[in-house]
């Protein structure tokens, strides 16, 4: 079984605090994706609801997540957040694929100084798909878009092609 | 997602940020219910509207559709299989030109479906 048939859906989701982004992969073309922002007590509980019925519906070969291990900084709700989806596709026998925000940097490297903001901008040049979802630039004193996390789970599933695929010329 | 018949018209439509309602224009129809149903291939298109899906998108219905495409493919496949079982004695012209229809669609058939598997 060749790369491309093993992982032919392939699903990446990145939390955040205010919930999550999603990109679901046929190959390299996004089918379907969206940013989930959850309110109320438990959060975690409402989007990991909304997670399960995502792998419910499309069973991806592959589920990419942030590997947020080498970080302090971001807050214990997300990474228990995180724990449980792994352990919510691993159940399902999902194989599950993290990376790092240095790895996401060094993978989009040629972009020069690879901030979110260039990494989205190379995104919604290579899924046209994504342009109208693209930010304005934040300044300091902006809390980050909810739309960004739409970007950073394609930036995922980027480096999941890249780094585990190579098959395929992703990044622009 | 083998379980689901594949459906592409949620992701186009969403590729060139239509709306539901903008789409339902475009294919002439009123209600968003006709288009929520076909992404979520509740109905079967219209030959109408498949064309006029190939227009506004400029994917052939099968493209589009594959899993209704499937489905027909399914339903007609073994409608030849029938008719190619029936023709097997005829040596005339007509029966000999018939069994090539069905031969050649049995061809097509198997070239889609490795297709897909690669």
């Amino acid at each position: 079984m060749n790369y491309a048939r093993r992982y032919e859906w392939v699903l990446s989701i990145y939390a955040t605090a205010r919930g999550f982004g999603f990109v679901l992969f046929e190959g390299t073309q996004p089918f379907d994706w969206g940013v989930k922002e959850v309110r109320g007590e438990d959060r975690n509980e409402s989007c990991l609801q909304n997670i399960a019925r995502l792998l419910e519906q499309y069973e991806p070969q592959a589920l990419v997540l942030r590997d947020i291990t080498d970080t302090t900084r971001q807050v214990r709700r997300i990474r228990k957040l995180n724990a449980a989806i792994e352990a919510l596709a691993e159940a399902r026998g999902i194989p599950v694929f993290t990376y790092s925000r240095v790895e996401i940097r060094r993978c989009f490297g040629h972009l020069g100084p690879a901030t979110k903001h260039t990494i989205a901008e190379a995104i919604a040049r290579h899924i046209p798909a994504f342009e109208r979802y693209l930010p304005p630039m934040r300044t300091a004193w902006m809390s980050e878009d909810a739309r960004m996390a739409l970007f950073d789970a394609a930036s995922l599933a980027l480096v999941f092609f890249q780094i585990e695929g190579g098959r395929r010329q992703l990044i622009v | 997602m083998s379980r689901l018949p594949q459906n592409y018209l949620r992701r186009e439509r969403r590729s060139w940020a239509l709306r539901q309602k903008d789409l339902a224009f475009l294919l002439g129809v009123k209600s968003t219910t006709h288009i929520s149903r076909l992404e979520h291939s509740k109905s079967t298109p219209s030959i109408k509207t498949g064309l006029a899906l190939e227009v506004i998108f400029g994917l052939a219905p099968g493209q589009l559709l594959p899993g209704f495409y499937d489905l027909i493919e399914e339903d007609v496949m073994a409608r030849a299989a029938d008719m190619h079982q029936r023709l097997i004695d005829r040596l005339d012209a007509r029966g000999i030109r018939k069994r090539n229809l069905c031969d050649a669609m049995l061809k097509r058939a198997n070239t889609r479906s490795s297709h897909q598997e690669i």
